[in-house]
Order: C-alpha cells, then structure tokens, then sequence
C-alpha cells in the first residue's frame, strides 16, 4: 500500500505574514520547526528592493544558510502598487522595469532558482488588450534577463478582484505561450485556482512538467489559509502531485492578516497538518 | 446639535487603487468633495526616495475640478518607506523619502504632511522602539520645520507597527517633541482597535490633534458611513464639544469597494452631509 507524500525538502516556508516580524526571527522559527526550504518574499522589514538597487543579498543568504535553510524561490512584492508588472505611466514603466530586474539579480545572488510573478493588472477602467500587450511585453524582456541572469520565472494567477489579466488557467496558458520562453514556466496557486473552480488536474493537464512551483495552500476558496483553516482536501492534492510526478516546491504562502500578531502559532500548525504527508517515518 | 462642514471632509483615494488618478478625481469631485488627502501610491501619485511624479500636473488636475489638495500621505506603512526602522541604512533611505515627501506636499500646495511610526518589529522591546520614535520624529519634525510642513502623527493598528498603536504612546512622541511643526491626527479605526475613544483622545491631546482619520469600521476595516459599528452623530457631537474644525479625512480602505470606489464614495459623503451646516440654499 502506498500512500500519497510529499518531501520535507519541498515545503517552501514564506515570510509574509511574518511580516511585522525581524527576519531573524523568522528564519530562527522556521528552522527550529524542521523546515528547510524558504521562498523569500521581497519586502520590508526583510528585504529593501527597489528601482535603484537592493541590499544585503549575501548577508541575507548567509543567515538562512546558517541555520540549514535554501532560500529555493524569491518572490519580490508585485501585488502591491507600485510594484506591478503592469504600470502605465511612461515614468512609472521604466522604474518597475529596473525593480524587477533588480529582483532577479537578488534571487540569483541569494541562490534562489525561480522567482514567482504574476501578470499584474492594469487599470480596471482600461481595454484589456492594451494591458495585455503591456503585461507580455514586460514579461518577455523580464524573461530574457532571467535568462541571462540563469533563473526561471514562474507565473502564477491572480483572483479576478486582483487582475483583468492572467487569472484563469486559460489565461495562463495564453501567456505562457506568447512569452514562449524557456526561462519563463508557470506555478499553480491554489487560491487563484479554486477561486475559478479549476483543478489541480486540469492544470497539470495543460502543462505536464512545465509547472515548476506552487504557492499550495489551504483556502475557502478564498484566503490564504494555514492547512486546517480553510476546506480543501489535502490528501487529495497531494495524490494528485504524486499522480503527475510533481517534484517541485509547495511555498506556503500564507497572507491573511489574521496570522500577523502570532505567525509562530499559525506555522506550527500548518507544519503539523503537512508532515502528515511528509515521505518519513510519522 | 451634531454639525460640520462640506470642507472639512477630505476624500482619500486608497479604494480607486485599481483605477487611473483623472478616474479618481472624477469620481471624488462627483459625490461633492472640495478637499482631498493625496496619498503618495501608485498610480495615483508615485514616488520613492529618489522619484516623484510631477506634483504641479497632479494639483491642476486637482484644481480644475473645484478641488484642493489639503494634505500629502506619502506610502508610510504597506512599502518600504517608514518612520521607525532599527536598522540605519533603512532609516537613511527611509528619510531621504520623507524630505522628498515633504517638498511634493508644499508643490501640490498644501502644508500638512501625514505619517505613523511604522518600522519596529514585534520581537522588539517596546521602550527600545518607542524611544527610537521619539528620536526619528525629532529628526522628522526638524525637516518639516526647514521645509514649513507640519506633521500629522496618527496610531494604527496593532498589525502595523510596535508602537504608536495606542493615544499614550502619540501623544507620548508629540509631547516629548512639543514643536508646533508636530500634531496628532485621530485615526478612528486604530483608535476602536485600541478600546479607545474620541472624548479620550480629545481631553489628552486637544488642540495637538490637527487631523483626523474619520471613518466608520468594526472597530477592523476602513469603512463606509454606515457599513461600520461606530456610533456617527455622537462622535461628531464629541468634534463639535471639543470644538474641532480641522479636516476629516475619509480613508476608506477596505476591498469591497475596490470594484466600484465611486458609488463607495457617493454613499459615504450621503451619509455625512446630513450633518452639514454653512450650506448656500
């Protein structure tokens, strides 16, 4: 009899909702859980990202590395004006065109592997198509950086109260295939995807090994939820990755605000319910 | 008998963060505002420590449509920029932004600059950060005295920040600094959250107070007149009491009006224009 797993080394913790926290502490909790794998989120009071520069890469580096943690994934802060992928104004362009590129020189420099992104979103009182030709644009010459830089983008979906753009697996599927590059692959987020009613199948259906990062998380189909809070059916998930060989990482990207005033307890939580699954001796 | 007037209310921008800056202004100037708080966000109004956008063009837009610009909040507790780092090099950085924040608010005319003290972290000691408070908005307050702002220091949440989450800890830093380059501003949402009231805040602080985050909330969520829990004409009664003419600024946040932020908007300054005095027939 097998049972569906997963592996330690996949669980990607993140950092959001530690956010009125030092990363110290942070990477200090995380390791003392047995987590060994984090997908850094870019933004203060951890990581000082901007259009001119960024800052202490390798000092940030050394200390997850200190205490037996891979910063696997970054993910700079890019739902959050101004950092977009999709800014209109000329000035505004050109600044988050130097903030992304700065991100990826970050991500390779603290060793990560991929960088999470998503479409942006383009004002709501605009013609999609027009954001979507901004959206592509920027993403391909982000994409060629990466390239050069030697990191993979992973793009991920947004909610529909979040973007006109990239929300659904279809619109996925259509970026995907108009940046067509190989430093330019795609994560699911379990969120963005209940919240259109797709399945885990469908989209390992439409992209097979090309799927390359998760932010998994529990939800409703709203929220991003510690494993236990919201109503999905973990044990089925995880089939499901083992039913498409799904080796990649499972970033635990958990945002609500609810978790800011106690994250310790919130982890704790959510690591118990995933080690469930974990390939050991439970 | 509970009044105010048409210009103290001041619109905020924060739930048209999905649409353009001219869509905004429409939509402000339509439910009847005369006066705005102009928050230095993306796409609205960008900038950082080292650009801004062109305040001059932001405050003709303002202007043509009947409107002023009463104060600026620059971006000061989401993003990188804030008041109370530990960390030097953030703090450097951090108040480059804020003199630069202070020059935009001048250009777009107005002389009032609103702030928190964002930046400490929880596994920090309390008097640790709140000392460096102090220190930071004595910094602060010597730049606003040079570029002839004055500050406005509002609490917030305890999901923000370590300190100034309470009146104690506001009025703490504005006594301590007393410069009449530095004042309070009433956030009521921070102030629910705190299991504070208005009367509290008004019998420390008094005249001290020259701004207001006015809202409705449960105490969480900025909300709309009347999707909130608070208690609307005796908060103003406690305004008329204590004889507040300042501004009261209208900082909706919450997601649910991000969809239709000009109907949030009509609803809102409906339910506060029952209290107006002053009015032409």
């Amino acid at each position: 009899m097998s049972y569906p797993t997963i592996c330690r080394n996949q669980v990607d913790a993140m950092n959001i909702h530690w956010a009125q926290w030092s990363l110290d502490t942070f990477f200090d909790y995380e390791a003392s859980l047995g987590i060994t794998g984090i997908e850094l989120w870019g933004a203060m009071p951890h990581v000082w990202l901007d259009s001119m520069g960024y800052y202490d890469a390798k000092k940030i580096r050394k200390k997850a590395e200190d205490r037996g943690l891979n910063i696997n994934v970054f993910c700079p802060e890019n739902v959050i004006s101004p950092y977009q992928v999709n800014p209109q104004e000329p000035m505004y362009v050109d600044l988050i065109h130097h903030y992304f590129e700065n991100g990826i020189k970050f991500a390779t420099e603290v060793g990560a592997k991929y960088l999470s992104i998503n479409s942006g979103w383009g004002y709501w009182n605009e013609d999609r198509q027009e954001a979507w030709k901004r959206s592509r644009e920027m993403l391909r010459d982000l994409a060629e950086v990466a390239e050069h830089e030697g990191i993979t983008l992973t793009l991920e979906s947004l909610r529909p109260q979040e973007s006109q753009l990239v929300v659904t697996l279809e619109d996925t599927k259509r970026m995907f295939d108009e940046v067509n590059s190989p430093n330019f692959k795609v994560m699911v987020d379990t969120v963005a995807m209940s919240v259109s009613n797709e399945s885990l199948d469908q989209w390992f259906e439409t992209f097979g090994a090309d799927i390359c990062n998760m932010h998994f998380i529990d939800c409703n189909p709203y929220g991003h939820l510690i494993w236990g809070d919201g109503d999905r059916d973990l044990g089925s998930w995880v089939a499901t990755l083992n039913k498409y060989h799904y080796e990649g990482f499972l970033g635990q990207e958990i945002t609500e605000e609810r978790y800011l005033l106690d994250p310790q307890a919130a982890d704790l939580r959510n690591f118990h319910n995933l080690e469930r699954y974990f390939n050991e001796e439970i | 008998m509970a009044h105010i007037k048409r210009e103290q209310l001041c619109a905020l921008g924060i739930h048209y963060i999905m649409y353009s800056l001219d869509y905004m202004l429409d939509g402000h100037a339509a439910a009847g505002y005369k006066n705005i708080e102009l928050i230095g966000e993306a796409p609205h109004f960008y900038m950082d420590q080292a650009h801004s956008q062109d305040p001059v063009e932001v405050r003709k837009k303002v202007e043509a449509r009947g409107m002023k610009i009463a104060l600026f909040t620059p971006e000061c507790s989401c993003m990188q920029w804030r008041t109370n780092y530990a960390d030097q090099d953030a703090h450097l950085r951090s108040m480059e932004y804020f003199k630069r924040a202070m020059q935009v608010c001048r250009q777009l005319g107005a002389n009032m600059m609103l702030t928190n003290a964002c930046g400490g972290t929880l596994d920090e000691d309390h008097d640790v950060a709140f000392d460096r408070a102090i220190r930071h908005f004595e910094e602060l307050t010597r730049y606003a005295k040079d570029a002839g702002v004055i500050v406005a220091l509002e609490s917030v949440r305890p999901q923000e920040s370590k300190v100034c989450i309470t009146l104690g800890d506001v009025a703490g830093v504005i006594e301590a600094i007393d410069s009449p380059n530095l004042g309070a501003a009433l956030d009521t949402v921070a102030m629910g959250v705190a299991g504070e009231t208005p009367r509290q805040w008004f019998k420390r602080l008094g005249k001290k107070i020259i701004h207001t985050h006015f809202v409705d909330g449960r105490p969480y969520s900025h909300l709309v007149w009347g999707d909130g829990v608070f208690p609307l004409e005796r908060y103003i009664d406690v305004l008329n009491e204590f004889g507040y003419e300042g501004f009261l600024g209208q900082e909706i946040t919450d997601g649910r009006y991000y969809e239709n932020p000009k109907a949030a908007d009509q609803r809102n300054f409906r339910a506060l224009s029952k209290f107006f005095v002053g009015e032409e027939e």
